[in-house]
């Protein structure tokens, strides 16, 4: 059987079978090294961030009782974890401040296009506060409803809606000083 | 109002909305900027590609301190292996075994014995080296002292010997003066000196 169920895989990582626990990471890394990356728009800061994710994943997996779907429950860890580590990192220095990626970590620049919608989009995301950025990657980039933002997030839909707005508004202003 | 906040938020759902709901939208400033900016953010996540994960030791993401409550570490292991030999000896053959532990205690003694020794020389070794640097401190505290007074005695020296020059030159200076009058007295026309001696 080359295909095992998720739940499978969960119960077995649960009992400390590594090479289950190691299935479900690689099953999940991508996206949740692409979430770190949209959040802190620097690939190291990503990889530490997931590592982290991870790590706090692994530890909490015992007290997973399949209550909330397992990807639910990932990403409210995520989001905790990426907090954290905004705030941790907002103590050293400013996240604007931190210097463009250098061309050894990034694959961005064999292709220019791509390199542009990312810059762009690192722009867009940069140009909001953190909660708000939240809200914005859980609406269009994973595609929650209201409901489940507030829930991952643990905030009143009205919160998520109300942030979502000034998100929308912000962008505005941006764009606006963008173009001049 | 309250109707294009629910309409917006339909829209924002995933709701398909009519021709005439999303004219009615549009025709307000506020919710038609808010709609495009929300199309340029939904035109991001469906452009954004994938980032290729860097290659990563995916094993890091599993502490040891897991597995710590699963075996015992390489110490514990190493007392208990101890623990279950003294015991299998003294078990085994308990003559062979009292003797074996006596020879190790005695052992143990003498070894302690020597350890002993050698702390309480290294410690008086310590404190004559501390006894040694006390008294340079001394030595050197006072050496400065002495040095700072003999200085200080120079400079006031020098001082003084400055003023008494000075002194001296204006001593001369002053007679210089005095002598100049005293020519210009006796060798002036006599009615000035009459005049003088009026008073």
């Amino acid at each position: 059987m080359f295909f095992q169920a998720r739940e499978t895989l969960i119960a077995k990582a649960q009992q400390g079978n590594k090479r289950a626990w190691l299935k479900l990471v690689k099953q999940h890394e991508t996206q949740v090294y692409n979430y770190c990356l949209r959040m802190l728009s620097h690939p190291d800061d990503a990889m530490d961030l997931m590592q982290e994710v991870f790590i706090s994943v692994y530890k909490s997996l015992p007290s997973f009782r399949g209550e909330s779907s397992f990807n639910t429950w990932l990403y409210q860890i995520v989001h905790r974890r990426s907090v954290e580590y905004y705030r941790r990192r907002k103590l050293h220095q400013s996240l604007d401040g931190v210097p463009e990626e250098s061309c050894e970590h990034s694959e961005l620049e064999t292709n220019q296009l791509q390199y542009q919608q990312h810059h762009e989009l690192k722009e867009m995301m940069n140009n909001l506060p953190w909660e708000q950025r939240l809200v914005v990657e859980l609406k269009f980039f994973q595609h929650c409803t209201f409901e489940e933002i507030a829930e991952q997030l643990g905030i009143s839909t009205n919160t998520a809606k109300s942030r979502l707005y000034s998100a929308l508004g912000k962008l505005k202003v941006h764009l606006e000083a963008v173009d001049g | 109002m309250a109707n294009l906040d629910s309409l917006f938020t339909a829209w924002l759902e995933g709701e398909s909305l009519t021709d005439e709901q999303i004219t009615l939208l549009q025709a307000n400033a506020e919710y038609a900027l808010m709609m495009s900016n929300a199309i340029k953010w939904q035109q991001q996540s469906r452009e954004y590609e994938t980032m290729k994960i860097p290659h990563w030791d995916s094993e890091s993401s599993m502490p040891k301190v897991q597995k710590s409550h699963l075996f015992f570490g390489s110490g514990m292991w190493a007392m208990a292996a101890s623990i279950a030999l003294c015991a299998w000896l003294f078990m085994s053959n308990p003559q062979q075994g009292n003797q074996q532990l006596l020879e190790q205690v005695a052992k143990q003694t003498n070894l302690l014995e020597s350890q002993q020794k050698q702390i309480d020389q290294l410690q008086n070794i310590i404190t004559a080296q501390n006894e040694v640097q006390q008294q340079q401190m001394y030595q050197l505290t006072k050496e400065a002292i002495k040095t700072g007074r003999v200085e200080r005695q120079e400079d006031i020296a020098s001082v003084l010997a400055y003023i008494k020059t000075q002194r001296a030159q204006d001593q001369a200076y002053l007679r210089m003066q005095l002598n100049d009058l005293a020519e210009q007295v006796e060798g002036g026309p006599l009615p000035t000196v009459a005049n003088n001696l009026e008073y």
